[in-house]
């Protein structure tokens, strides 16, 4: 940091445990820098110091360096003259607010002058000082893109992070792994014990998400930390530390567990359920033992100054064996509001939001609030957001740590996405009340026989289904009701691992997958309709709902709601179906018992055949967007719900709300140039990681906003590829035809070709990409085509053409689009590029 | 110094969608640079075309715009709203960048708004790849040795003289241009 006067200070110093080439968001961060001695530490604050002084910089910034372990020579990497990923990293892990102190730099204050809001009594000016370790490691979308290659580049692929704090380096990384919600828990979790020593040797040389496994397991077999080195480029320290982790592994798993060995476990943070596993025993006996011996964790303040002054704002982190610094509250009543974790896609900052509004609506309504959060990225992991802030893993063991020490009235779920709802049942075994929907009931909505039930008490339909184990049961039941069907785990958020299959051979696939991972829980097989799918967020108060606005969604059911571009108000629904809609909501959220939030998806298939095809009794991804477009607060109305209030009481006419104004179209974003390898295509599974938003008098002109918010800014060349399925050929028409007519050239595979040119819509055939050139493939590396609509087929077999010429469009800048319905809304867009100037909508004033 | 009290009205900008690389970061800096602003009473208008994110409440800012981060819309919105000044360094890449934009068309000079916290100047200097070499080399802080290239061949002569492994990316100023620059392995 450096203020307008010229002083500045260095706010904290962060090593990656991963060599150069590893983009730093890709990698493994730990906070101090931990294997440099105080000579290099002293000359790269020195050149920091130096760097941002000659760059005159008057703000935060960041610098990056490449230092060589073993002589004094580095090199200036990079300089961000702005806040970055980094910077938001350092100011969670130091609690000094680099937003907030460049905003006041901004606007002339010195650092002497803006007070440190952790301590209140120290200024700016004082450089953070940490007797703690952190470790940040990267949450990268391997689950989701499975064809991807996993290898880590100077090219980010990581969505999201989580971070931990400990008292020793060990700690911070165990609770870093289970942070993460990748089915990983220690060192363990990936298994290469069927490697020979050679073949892991060789592995060792690659650099992906499962790296640091593979290093443990060299410690495991005795490798020597030399070669380790050699290989990875990772220090020995580090590789020391792994060492330190899996000799704990051995001594478990040979030893007798005293109360000792127990402690010094917990020590370096073995979780409970780990060392059950490794010493034999059960998950309830080690807590029981621990308990006994009063092994319990005890939490440290982030105090910015390593206890030289009191911490005003309480932000702690779990220690076992050390003295517990959390003071006791007991004036008011306490909520606990679970957060989100980290950025993935399927629950990304939608869920962020939810928890930071319900935080401040309880504080509001005189509630002590605390989260408990582990990603560093976000607002709710801010200092000043709750009365008590726990950087933790969202655990049921380390959320029970902490209603050990603060003892609750009450926990919050439904706001913090599918992290949150999981530890439901856990909550409830510690005696925490949950409010809002119960437990009981959230367990109604995602077991498909008891919801089964109350569809049918509610006389609502839904899509034919069945719920199965196994491939064969899958198959009997797609067979009864006729492909396509749609196939799925039960609780998963974003869809992940839905899929849609045509075929016996689909189904032995999908099944395949699924069962990877070992499922607790069945697998749902539903009859596929395709119809408008329709969205609704909604309030329940036990007795009356509020329905903020119905959404639609531009795509035809079959494509996941969060990569659909959604539209409110609805536009092409009845009024008959618009009533339904709202009757069905108010049936299933009355007998469900919601209080607070609940989520709904419909298909409508004609003119008022109404479905439910989903039901979420927790806030979802569509709320922050539903609660700015309407100006109806969702989250703060749910969470004085949640407390008692009524809605009646609160202002609101129960029902569908009047719809506003202006339409909004939510427009999903990807990242598909960033994963090598992953499979474009749109389906049942969640793709894209952000969002954004169209807002207008108009539905075309919202549209229009909302594509080129998503970065598309056509037209540049005026051609255009289609290759379609054959039961596209009339949609492949009507869209070649409006492309034609606002000056696009077509060029087009061979049937689909014929069926234009029959249309009477001029289209040039190419060539595939395995005849020979120039085909399909040169055309689009030419870099003068503008947009590719590829629409493939539904099922497992995906042609191997079609993903080598989405993957290369993608690779080129070039837009690609796969489903029919999109085309549609973007040629709509295109034919309204008159659109010059645009009216502005300031949202704060939408009621 | 005390406060800069000619300061009265300020656009923030924002990073727009969540993609790989830019996330929710830059809704945690730029929310608690509105809540920072807004405590010493300066008005906020707040541009983000992401609707998921906490900075376009209306309880962080003033004037909540969720519309395309494009030129035209901020400069159809400044001069709408008539802010003072402009705070680019909070919204990370893609806010800085319109903001970057608008200062060399001098655009912000034309209708009285200004740049406030780091200056232009300095962006240019650490985000331009041959200004940021040139002042490094000034100051004496060692940098990969490094070239912009505009072809395949003078790109290949270059890694061929600084040795294998290469980062390549793209330059900040050169469209088509590319730059390779020596990469170190190190931990």
């Amino acid at each position: 940091m450096r203020d307008g006067a010229g002083n500045c200070i260095t706010v904290c110093n962060m090593e990656n445990i991963d060599p150069v080439g590893v983009h730093t968001g890709d990698s493994i961060v730990v906070a101090p820098s931990q294997t440099l001695g105080d000579k290099e530490y002293q000359m790269l604050r020195t050149s920091a110091l130096n760097i941002i002084s000659e760059l005159n910089i008057t703000g935060g910034c960041n610098v990056q360096y490449a230092l060589h372990p073993e002589t004094f020579e580095y090199c200036v990497i990079e300089v961000n003259p702005r806040v970055s990923r980094s910077s938001a990293l350092a100011s969670k892990a130091t609690g000094y607010p680099i937003a907030k102190v460049a905003a006041k730099i901004a606007l002339g204050y010195n650092l002497d002058e803006i007070k440190n809001a952790i301590t209140q009594k120290t200024y700016a000016s004082f450089e953070p000082m940490l007797d703690y370790v952190v470790v940040k490691i990267p949450r990268l979308p391997f689950d989701k893109f499975i064809s991807a290659k996993r290898t880590l580049t100077t090219q980010m692929k990581a969505t999201g992070e989580v971070m931990s704090i400990c008292n020793n380096f060990e700690g911070a990384l165990m609770k870093a792994i289970r942070s993460l919600e990748q089915h990983v828990d220690s060192l363990m979790s990936y298994d290469f014990t069927d490697l020979t020593d050679d073949e892991l040797i060789d592995q060792l040389k690659k650099v992906d998400d499962m790296r640091m496994w593979r290093i443990a397991e060299a410690c495991r077999r005795g490798i020597s930390y030399n070669l380790i080195h050699e290989i990875t480029k990772v220090d020995e320290w580090f590789i020391d530390k792994f060492a330190i982790i899996t000799e704990m592994e051995t001594a478990l798993k040979t030893q007798e567990l005293t109360p000792e060995l127990l402690a010094e476990a917990k020590r370096i943070e073995f979780p409970d359920n780990v060392i059950a596993q490794l010493t034999g025993k059960t998950e309830q006996e080690i807590h029981d033992m621990r308990h006994a011996n009063g092994i319990v964790a005890a939490y440290k303040i982030v105090d910015t100054c390593a206890a030289e002054f009191a911490a005003e704002t309480p932000y702690y982190y779990s220690v076992y064996g050390s003295e517990n610094e959390v003071e006791q509250t007991k004036d008011k009543k306490k909520v606990l509001v679970l957060g989100s974790g980290p950025i993935r896609i399927g629950q990304g900052i939608e869920f962020d939001f939810c928890s930071v509004h319900c935080t401040w609506a309880f504080a509001k309504d005189g509630y002590e609030t605390i989260i408990v959060n582990n990603n560093p990225e976000t607002v709710s992991t801010d200092f000043d957001i709750a009365d008590k802030l726990y950087f933790e893993p969202l655990t049921a063991e380390d959320v029970e740590s902490i209603v050990d020490i603060e003892k609750p009235d009450g926990a919050v779920v439904q706001f913090g996405g599918q992290t949150a709802i999981k530890l439901t049942e856990a909550l409830m075994k510690m005696g925490v009340p949950i409010l809002g929907t119960s437990a009981e009931n959230v367990d109604k909505a995602e077991d498909r026989e008891l919801f089964d039930e109350i569809l049918e008490e509610c006389e609502i339909p839904r899509p034919t289904g069945g719920t199965v184990f196994t491939a064969e049961e899958a198959k009997e039941v797609a067979n009864r009701l006729g492909y396509p069907v749609l196939v799925r785990p039960s609780y998963v958020l974003g869809g992940q691992g839905m899929q849609i299959a045509i075929n016996d051979n689909d189904i032995d696939e999908f099944i395949g997958i699924i069962n990877r991972i070992a499922q607790d829980h069945p697998i749902l097989v539903d009859k596929y309709l395709q119809g408008k799918e329709i969205e609704v967020d909604a309030v329940c108060d036990g007795t009356d709902i509020l329905i903020p606005g119905i959404m639609e969604h531009i795509e035809r059911a079959g494509i996941h709601s969060g990569d659909s571009i959604s539209v409110y108000p609805a536009q092409s629904l009845t009024e008959g179906a618009k009533a339904k809609i709202a009757e069905y909501t108010r049936r299933l959220a009355k007998s469900l018992h919601v209080i607070g939030m609940i989520n709904i998806q419909f298909i409508v298939c004609g003119e008022d055949d109404v479905y439910v095809i989903e039901v979420n009794p927790r806030s979802s991804r569509t709320v922050p967007y539903i609660s700015k477009v309407t100006g109806i607060p969702i989250v703060p109305l749910a969470t004085q719900v949640i407390t008692g209030k009524k809605i009646k009481d609160l202002g609101y006419t129960p029902g569908l709300q009047p719809e506003a104004d202006y339409v909004a179209v939510k427009m999903p974003v990807f990242s598909f140039e960033k994963i090598r390898g992953a499979d474009i295509s749109l389906g049942p599974e969640m793709k894209s990681t952000g969002e954004c938003l169209g807002i207008a008098k108009t539905f075309d002109e919202a549209l229009y906003k909302a594509f080129i918010g998503a970065g598309i800014k056509l037209p540049k060349h005026k051609n255009m590829i289609m290759t379609v399925r054959d039961e596209d050929h009339a949609d492949a028409v009507e869209i070649g035809r409006r492309f034609e007519k606002i000056g696009y050239h077509i060029f087009a595979t061979s049937g689909t070709a014929r069926a234009l040119n029959e249309a009477g819509v001029k289209a040039t055939p190419v060539r595939k990409i395995e005849q020979e050139s120039p085909n399909l493939l040169d055309l689009i590396l030419g870099h003068k085509i503008d947009l590719v609509i590829d629409i493939p087929a539904q099922g497992a077999e995906h042609s191997r053409d079609g993903f080598v010429i989405r993957r290369n469009a993608i690779e080129t800048g070039v837009n690609v689009l796969t489903a029919i319905d999109t085309a549609y809304a973007l040629i709509t867009s295109l034919e309204n590029t008159d659109i010059k100037k645009l009216s502005l909508i300031d949202i704060a004033k939408v009621q | 110094m005390p406060r800069d009290n000619s300061i009265k009205k300020v656009l923030v900008i924002g990073s727009g969608p969540i993609v790989i690389g830019q996330a929710a970061e830059f809704d945690y800096a730029g929310t608690q640079a509105c809540r920072s602003l807004k405590e010493e009473g300066i008005e906020v208008v707040l541009l983000n075309s992401n609707p998921a994110t906490i900075m376009t409440d209306k309880d962080i800012a003033d004037r909540v715009y969720i519309e395309p981060l494009t030129i035209e819309v901020v400069e159809q919105l400044i001069k709408k709203e008539k802010p003072d000044s402009v705070l680019p360094t909070l919204g990370g890449q893609a806010g800085l960048n319109l903001a970057m934009e608008l200062e060399e068309a001098g655009f912000l000079k034309e209708n009285n708004v200004r740049l406030i916290g780091t200056t232009s100047e300095t962006i240019k200097k650490a985000e331009d790849r041959l200004e940021f070499k040139a002042t490094m080399e000034k100051i004496g802080e060692p940098v990969a040795a490094s070239l912009v290239v505009e072809n395949v061949e003078d790109g290949l002569a270059f890694a061929n003289k600084i040795g294998y492994p290469v980062v390549l990316r793209p330059a900040y100023t050169l469209e088509e241009a590319v730059v390779v620059s020596h990469m170190i392995l190190s931990s």
